[in-house]
């Protein structure tokens, strides 16, 4: 190294353990407490009795006598598993809706060269991008028409109008980054272009299809303003609505519980993402070198 | 005591034709209400009714209980589905743009000429149920009539009180609770300087929001509006004294009030991390009923105070619900029939009791019914009943006075003041456009 011992450069090569100490850990120390944080806060409140969650001399960083009296009142005082059976329902159904047609919308943006292909690419991502706050009450006739309100089956059917436009845009960049030629040799040999996609083309996505997937299931998984407006019958409920509404009476919030649901019903999630964590981090970085 | 305001509870007077219509409504309550409804036409009909998650959890049961007898007695299945406070707000705006999802609806004041031709008119009904309870409250009706016909029925009120721990103000030397706005000040320092500090919501809280800041600025003489409900009168040296003295008095808070929300100052005093707040009586209800002996303990040394008396006055806004009945519903015979069990003798008085003063229905006639609780500590709600005032006072409630209450216009201009964001003269002004933008897009 020179002698300009000013620069971070010579003093790392010098003090291998401080630059890691200083630009690896402390970065993610911080990142870790910013993103653990939440967890660990719900975790504590969950477990702590009311008199420590009401006591201001307790410590709200640790629990000194943990109870289970919260999780006991979410399963036998209220229809937290009924809530959970139906968030699971509609996350997994309209999580696969969307990956059947946002999959092959995807493609065909990817592949094909048509007139707009460009613009209508970028509607579709666009769409994505519009509140719903703007749109639950046009859905809430559209639902009505088809027979569906106030039933789960209408969160179904809506969530994919929000969860198709962002799988197409995550696919498409995704399959940009797939070269050509693989299908191209496939398509030389006798196979459709049908073909080439199913069996070339989406093997190889599997990362950008898992990315789009666990994407999708989350934003139905947390979805609140078509639950709440679309469905009324309690017994139709999911999670986030659902908890708000039996855990609060008027200005009084039973935290312990409200900690406890927010911590059971984030678990699912967290098993997903742990399962494929690794396809999902390639799938996401995969389109951003390349166009 | 406190002295009844005769604008605002204004009663009927009782003549010899009023004496004989309120025999007829006893009458006419006995035939309508629940159980003696036979209406065969209602077989087989539904009612889905929205409700809120009231605190008291017995209230809950008697409309779950109210909804199965009439169920029964009627043949029409009636279903009470709840949410929390502000998510029944949109649940009912939803219904309302879509005319889907319910036929009857807990709703708060403003909804009822926010939505007003979207909602049945019940003014025959309203006279009746008026007539068997000795007739409405004034702001029952300005909350439930819109252009001279009930758009909905008054619930009731929850009135908010000064909750403040006995011992913490006892051991600061002071033995009652403040009667005046300089005196509050006064107690507010004391109690600081000895770490028992005060705390007033400033926050963006939908209820506590309200009823902390709009006493203050009435009890100043500052008011939004002037009486015809249309001129923006909120520039005014009166409303200047209000924000200075809320400037000052915030520098004794407990920090963070101006980021509380309707749970907060609830948390803070069954704490024990301050000393006096503006709220309703569930602190002291759920302490009272709390297992955990410190929790309990807070019950036992607090007690609730009337809010102080400032150069225009004493003053209160509460939280108010109504019943909405949906235009829109295909089912309004089984609208009525609900309502009728609602308001029936059976049932309300017993309800009113049970709720512990939590919400109090708006009639001139409650005062003398076995409706009040026999705890001393909740004996004031019984005076405070008759103090509301709605946003807008003294105007009538208009839409503009919703808007304005929907985007915390008054409890900025107070935060913006006491942060030192603004200085109070700039932050009445800044309030002042804010009114005014409103009321002339209202105009248009």
């Amino acid at each position: 190294m020179s002698a300009d011992s000013s620069t971070g450069i010579a003093i790392g090569a010098r003090h291998p353990r401080m630059e890691r100490a200083l630009f690896l850990y402390a970065p993610l120390a911080f990142a870790l407490l910013f993103l653990v944080g939440p967890f660990y806060w719900m975790l504590i409140t969950a477990l702590k009795p009311d008199s420590d969650l009401y006591d201001p001399t307790s410590s709200p960083l640790y629990v000194s006598a943990p109870t289970l009296e919260h999780f006991r009142y979410l399963f036998e005082r209220t229809d937290f598993v009924l809530w959970l059976q139906n968030t699971m329902i509609v996350a997994t159904l309209s999580t696969t809706i969307a990956l059947v047609m946002g999959v092959p919308a995807g493609y065909a943006l990817a592949r094909f060269r048509f007139r707009f292909s460009e613009l209508i690419g970028t509607s579709i991502f666009v769409t994505y991008l519009v509140p719903t706050t703007l749109l639950f009450i046009p859905m809430i006739h559209v639902m009505v028409q088809f027979g569906l309100d106030d039933s789960i089956w209408s969160l179904v059917v809506v969530y994919p109008t929000f969860l198709v436009p962002f799988v197409t845009w995550l696919m498409s960049g995704y399959f940009r980054t797939i070269p050509t030629e693989l299908e191209d040799c496939a398509r030389v040999d006798g196979m459709t272009r049908i073909g080439a996609m199913l069996k070339i083309a989406i093997p190889l996505a599997r990362p950008g299809i898992l990315s789009a997937a666990i994407f999708s299931f989350t934003l139905s998984w947390n979805e609140f303003i078509y639950a709440l407006t679309l469905v009324t019958a309690s017994t139709e409920r999911t999670i986030p609505v659902g908890v708000l509404v039996q855990l609060t009476r008027a200005d009084v919030y039973f935290w312990g519980p409200l900690m406890a649901g927010a911590l059971l019903g984030s678990i699912p999630v967290a098993i997903v993402y742990s399962f494929f964590v690794d396809q999902y981090a390639s799938g996401l970085t995969a389109g951003a070198v390349k166009g | 005591m406190i002295r009844e305001n005769p604008k605002i509870i204004r009663r009927r007077k009782l003549g010899r034709r009023s004496v004989l219509a309120a025999g007829g409504g006893v009458a006419a309550a006995a035939s309508f209400g629940f159980p003696s409804i036979a209406q065969s036409s209602l077989r087989g009909t539904r009612l889905t009714v929205l409700a809120s998650n009231w605190f008291v959890p017995e209230n809950n049961t008697q409309l779950d209980q109210l909804a199965a007898d009439v169920s029964r007695d009627t043949g029409m299945e009636v279903r009470i589905e709840r949410f929390a406070g502000d998510e029944l707000s949109t649940k009912v705006a939803s219904v309302i743009a879509t005319g889907r999802g319910a036929d009857i609806a807990v709703g708060v004041e403003f909804d009822t000429y926010l939505y007003a031709n979207r909602l049945a008119d019940v003014t025959e009904l309203a006279d009746e149920i008026g007539r068997t309870y000795g007739g409405w409250f004034d702001v029952a009706q300005a909350a439930c009539m819109v252009n001279g016909r009930w758009r909905s029925l008054c619930i009731g009120q929850a009135p908010a009180a000064w909750n403040y721990r006995v011992d913490h103000f006892a051991a600061a030397g002071i033995n009652q609770f403040p009667d005046t706005f300089d005196d509050l000040l006064k107690a507010a320092q004391t109690l600081h300087a000895r770490g028992t500090p005060i705390g007033m919501t400033l926050g963006h809280a939908s209820g506590d929001g309200r009823s902390t800041n709009y006493p203050v600025l009435w009890a100043f003489g500052g008011k939004e509006f002037a009486d015809d409900g249309r001129t923006v009168t909120l520039d005014s040296p009166q409303t200047l004294q209000a924000v200075e003295w809320y400037a000052e008095i915030y520098k004794y808070f407990i920090p963070g009030t101006t980021a509380w929300l309707d749970a907060d100052n609830n948390q803070a005093f069954l704490a024990s991390r301050i000393s006096a707040t503006v709220n309703v009586n569930t602190i002291y209800l759920a302490s009272r009923a709390a297992a955990d002996p410190a929790r309990k303990a807070v019950a036992d040394n607090m007690n609730h105070g009337l809010w102080p008396r400032g150069p225009a006055g004493r003053f209160a806004n509460y939280n108010i619900n109504v019943w909405l009945p949906f235009a829109s519903s295909q089912n309004q015979e089984g609208q009525r029939a609900f309502l009728r069990a609602w308001y029936s003798r059976n049932f309300l008085p017993n309800w009113t009791k049970t709720g512990q003063s939590y919400f109090i229905p708006t009639f001139a006639g409650f005062d003398k019914e076995d409706v009040w609780p026999a705890d001393p500590k909740l004996q004031i709600f019984r005076e405070l009943n008759k103090l509301n005032r709605l946003p807008g006072h003294s105007g009538p409630p208009t839409p503009a006075a919703a808007e304005a209450v929907s985007k915390y216009i008054l409890v900025d201009m107070f935060a913006k003041a006491c942060t030192g964001q603004m200085k109070p003269a700039e932050a009445v002004k800044w309030a002042a456009r804010e009114y005014e933008q409103i009321a002339r897009r209202r105009r248009n």
